[in-house]
Order: structure tokens, then C-alpha cells, then sequence
């Protein structure tokens, strides 16, 4: 254990140094009352010292968490949220803590877990040196900040690197239960049901009947998982279409021109500046996608990871594309792969950081 | 040996849905069938462009037609706002999300709630909406109880908040609102009823183009 423990300290360093940032970043916000004025999310608490991290779409997960879903016709509502993150807070509720507190150690924690796990499943993907490089900057990533707010990408991060190792390692029923705990999370980890279903494919058949009908319904997994939300849905609000009516409220209708209108969004007069860092972050992904296909990362996963950074854009908008891309997970193998070396990597690892702690202090700005 | 591996996948699969489902349907609090109700009710309402009303003032029937419009656009802003054009007798009434207005040659901001409050009362579509939509958001506590209304059997909504409440009757069927009240305030019932659509676009809402505001109805 200690000898495991003495491989993974560099990561495990990495990741809670990137957590001190995040924490540091959000309290000074708190301390310094910045930015000034009336805070722009609605219902948001403002007392705790880390509330920062607790601001938009958190506000949504603690409803649900405290008062369940409800479709709400004309309006923005919260069935459009994915109920992983509000089903484990309620489950903490005994713990004693606030919503807001229980979200923000959630999700720490589980980020602690996911970078752990990620480096674990880099490990047989990538080569070493690269593996290690990758887990890193997945913990400095300019957009991680967003894994320690109370919102659910931090558990589907640490779900989706274990469905994805324990199917690497043949263990075709944790992987299911991993992939599903993902896809109950956030929609996105339904697209690694495809390298799923490759590694299930490869090593399946191999492995005899039994595990190859595990392996499929590993791949299968996440499939299944998502379908059970509209169930719910359909059980609990009469309504098995609430999510598409939640999501056509809040301006997420995929159409087929959906990517032309986002593209045209950018030049319309108007627009947020901040549209601007979501664009940048897509066209950064992509280029670190198609860095990562040069380490020989298969088919099924680069189309997987580009999925969840292109499909967004066919609801006719980049806007939170940036924070999408966190769940892309070859994007941090070729942001590995490019900063192999020391000389490159410190000064990419540091303005990185930098980074990291200018997303934390500016989450009032703007949504995520 | 494909059956088998398929059978094993598919148990697995739905195995997992099913758990899925269960950990949803065991931790996280389901809402009222009042709720549920008033956000059906809520849904008719966002089809309509506009509602007639019928209320007792001092003992005489008064009609209002309130229809949805758009106003403006406003100095400081590129697009005109949604509003609630309120038609009773010769009195003119818009109603937006950030004020309301009262309509003659000119728009003149109207001051405190009670234009707002009038523009509930005669069922406007837009205005309705928006303070049902604010009680469902706040899970504001619904209430539904059966009445008899003129010897046909409805249902009452009660949406409590104090000093807000609202009282709304509707079908039990199609859960569309007949009649409404506001809790609190001395005017009784206004009965409503779904209205065709009229063209309101010709010069008699056209207001100065000095000032650049337009009131028209559309769909």
C-alpha cells in the first residue's frame, strides 16, 4: 500500500495543490467581496466562504437535492439537471452538513478519486511519462475549477476513468455500475459506451461466454442508465419528455443547423465576451484531441471525446462548452503528449495554474 | 452462445436501469399532484396568445380582453420586451416583466403592483405565467380541493404565500383556469375564458415615434 501510495504521491500532490488554488481562489472572493454588487445568480448563498463555488447551476442541484424535480412550462426548470449529484447529496443528507457544504466536499473528493483513477487508466493507454504529464494537467487544467464546485462533473469524472479502467481490466461489472453511475450524471459519458463497447469487443471474447455478455452489458451500461432518467421522469411528473421540455427552455434544443447558428452566435452583435473563452476552449480540445490520436489512442475514443466537445454546439450555441470538454478525457492525454518534456511542461503546468485560480475568481462573471 | 452472451448483457443492462430508477424514485422528494396540476395548468396557458375575462365591479359585469404583445425596444436594449396588453373599456394596460405601463398617447410607468396585479386578475396569459411560474419555482405550496362552481364539479388551486396568495379554478380534466382571485384583495372572482387572437397593429396602438415605442399584438 505504502509502495502504491509512494508511486501516485506526485499525482495525488498535484491534484490537492490544485484543490488548495480552487479553495483559496473562491475564499478570497468571499473575503475580498468580489466582484462588487448584487451577485448575479438568483437564490445562491452568499454566507459560506467558499458560496462561490455553489453559484449557477449549483443553485439548480440543491433544489432538486431539497425539493426533487419539477417541469415548469415557459421557464427554466430543473429537469434539464442529471440527478447523480442531488441523489448523493440527499443520500449525505445525515451527515448533518449543508447542501452546500456536503456538494463542495463531494466533489473534492471525487476529484481526488477521478485524477487517481484517470493516471490509472492513462497508465495502460499511454505511455508512462505521458500518463503521468496527463493526470497533472487534468488537475491544473484552466477549466478544472469546475470539478470543485457542487455540480456533478467531478463524479463523473471519477465514474467514467473507472468504468473505463475496469473495463481495461476485465472487470466487466464494476465497469457497468461505474458507467452508469457516470451516465446518471451527465449525459456526456453516454459517448464512452462506444470505446466501451470497443474494449468489450476486443477483450470480450476472450474472456468466455459469461464475460462477454458482462462486457456488453458494460457497454451497454451508461445506454441503459440515461434511459432510466426520462423513466423517472415519466413515473414521478407524468411527463417522460420533461427533460427536452426542461432543456428547450433553457435555450439546449439540438437541431441539425444548430452548429451554423452556433458559429453565427459569434459574430452577432451583443454577445457575451465570455462566449469567447468557450470558443477558444473548443478549438484547444479539438487540437488536443487530434494530438492525442498521434500516441495511437483508437478511433472510438477520439470520436467519443470529440462528441462531447462538438455535439453541445448543435444546440446552437459554444456557450459552457468549455466546462463540457473537462469529461473529454484523450484531451488531457494530448495535452501530455505536447508537454513531455520538463521544459515545456513546468511553464504550461504554471501558467496553467495561473489560469485555474483567474476561472475560480471569476465564476460570478459568468456561468461555467 | 451469442443468446446467451446477449441475455447476460441485456439482464445486466436492464438490471442497472432498474437500480438507476430505484435510487431516483427512493431518494429524491416527488412533487405534489397540486403542483403538478398548476404546471399543467401553466402549460395551457403558454399556448395562448389571449384570454378574455369577465369580473364583478360594484355589482356590473366588466369585460377585459388581455393579449400577448411586445413593447418597445427601450432605450439601453436592442429587442423589444414580451408584455400583456390589458384592454377593459377605454383603459389601455401593459404589463412586462420589469413594469407596467399605463397606455394612452404615451407610455406612463405605472408606480407599486396594481397594475400588475389587475393584468392577474384578468387572466392575461404572460402575466399569469409569470407569477404561477415564481410560486412553482419557490415550491411555494399548492393546494387543490374540489368545488362546485355554478353546479359543475372543479377543482381550487390555492398557491399560499403570504401576502401573495393566489386563487385559481380550473377544469379537473384539462386543468384549464375559469376563474381566479387573489388572496388578500377586496375584488371577488373574474371568470376567464380562452379569446381569438385580435390585430391590434394598426395606428391606434402606435404610440409617438419621438419616442420610439410601438405596442403590437402578435402571436
Amino acid at each position: 500500500m505504502s509502495a502504491w501510495l509512494r508511486e501516485r504521491r506526485g499525482i495525488l500532490g498535484a491534484a490537492l495543490l490544485s484543490r488548495v488554488l480552487v479553495l483559496g481562489a473562491a475564499a478570497a472572493d468571499h473575503r475580498l467581496h468580489w466582484p462588487h454588487g448584487k451577485i448575479p445568480v438568483h437564490g445562491a448563498s452568499t454566507v459560506h466562504t467558499l458560496s462561490v463555488l455553489s453559484y449557477w447551476d449549483g443553485v439548480w442541484y440543491r433544489t432538486i437535492a431539497e425539493q426533487g424535480y419539477l417541469l415548469i412550462p415557459g421557464r427554466q426548470s430543473d429537469p434539464a439537471f442529471f440527478p447523480l449529484f442531488p441523489i448523493v447529496l440527499r443520500a449525505l443528507q445525515g451527515l448533518g452538513l449543508s447542501f452546500l457544504t456536503t456538494g463542495i466536499l463531494v466533489a473534492n473528493c471525487a476529484f481526488l478519486i477521478g485524477i487517481v483513477a484517470f493516471y490509472e487508466l492513462s497508465r495502460r493507454v499511454v505511455p508512462s511519462d505521458v500518463a503521468r504529464a496527463s493526470a497533472m494537467f487534468a488537475a491544473f487544467f484552466p477549466m478544472s475549477f469546475v470539478f470543485s464546485m457542487t455540480y456533478p462533473e467531478s463524479l463523473v469524472l471519477a465514474a467514467l476513468a473507472l468504468a473505463l479502467l475496469f473495463a481495461l481490466d476485465g472487470r466487466w461489472t464494476l465497469s457497468a455500475v461505474a458507467g452508469a453511475a457516470a451516465a446518471l450524471g451527465r449525459p456526456e459519458a453516454l459517448f464512452f459506451a462506444l470505446p466501451l463497447a470497443a474494449i468489450a469487443v476486443a477483450r470480450g471474447r476472450a474472456s468466455g461466454r459469461a464475460a462477454s455478455g458482462r462486457a456488453i452489458g458494460a457497454a451497454f451500461a451508461p445506454i441503459a442508465s440515461v434511459a432510466a432518467f426520462p423513466l423517472y421522469l415519466g413515473w414521478a411528473l407524468h411527463n417522460v419528455s420533461a427533460w427536452n421540455g426542461a432543456e428547450h427552455a433553457w435555450g439546449r434544443s439540438f437541431k441539425l443547423d444548430g452548429v451554423v447558428h452556433a458559429v453565427q452566435q459569434t459574430y452577432q452583435h451583443g454577445q457575451s465576451p465570455w462566449l469567447w473563452r468557450d470558443v477558444g476552449f473548443c478549438l484547444i480540445y479539438l487540437a488536443l484531441i487530434a494530438a492525442a490520436g498521434r500516441l495511437g489512442i483508437s478511433w472510438p475514443w477520439l470520436l467519443a471525446s470529440a462528441a462531447v466537445v462538438l455535439v453541445p454546439l448543435a444546440s446552437g450555441t459554444f456557450l459552457s462548452d468549455a466546462r463540457f470538454g473537462v469529461l473529454a478525457l484523450p484531451v488531457y492525454w494530448g495535452a501530455g503528449l505536447l508537454a513531455r518534456r520538463r521544459i515545456v511542461r513546468l511553464p504550461v503546468l504554471i501558467l496553467s495554474a495561473g489560469l485555474l485560480v483567474a476561472g475560480t475568481m471569476t465564476i460570478p462573471l459568468a456561468n461555467p | 452462445m451469442a443468446v446467451a452472451s446477449g441475455a447476460t448483457a441485456a439482464g445486466l443492462a436492464a438490471l442497472l436501469a432498474s437500480v438507476a430508477f430505484g435510487l431516483q424514485a427512493v431518494t429524491l422528494p416527488r412533487p405534489s399532484r397540486a403542483q403538478l396540476i398548476a404546471a399543467e395548468t401553466l402549460r395551457w396557458l403558454t399556448k395562448q396568445d389571449a384570454v378574455e375575462s369577465v369580473a364583478l365591479v360594484r355589482g356590473r359585469p366588466v369585460s377585459s380582453f388581455c393579449v400577448n404583445a411586445t413593447v418597445g425596444p427601450f432605450a439601453g436594449s436592442s429587442h423589444p420586451l414580451n408584455a400583456s396588453l390589458l384592454i377593459t373599456g377605454r383603459r389601455r394596460l401593459v404589463d412586462t416583466r420589469f413594469a407596467s405601463f399605463r397606455l394612452g398617447s404615451t407610455l406612463r410607468e405605472e408606480d407599486g403592483p396594481r397594475a400588475t396585479i389587475r393584468a392577474v386578475r384578468a387572466g392575461c396569459p404572460r402575466t399569469l405565467q409569470r407569477w404561477i411560474g415564481r410560486f412553482l419555482d419557490n415550491r411555494v405550496p399548492v393546494c387543490a380541493k374540489r368545488v362546485d362552481l355554478h353546479g359543475m364539479l372543479k377543482l381550487r388551486l390555492f398557491f399560499g404565500c403570504p401576502g401573495r396568495g393566489l386563487l385559481l379554478i380550473v377544469q379537473p380534466r384539462t386543468f384549464v383556469p375559469v376563474a381566479i382571485r387573489i388572496a388578500g384583495q377586496r375584488a371577488g372572482w373574474a371568470y376567464l375564458s380562452p379569446a381569438e387572437r385580435r390585430d391590434f397593429a394598426g395606428g391606434a396602438l402606435r404610440l409617438s415615434r419621438r419616442l420610439r415605442l410601438i405596442v403590437r399584438a402578435h402571436a
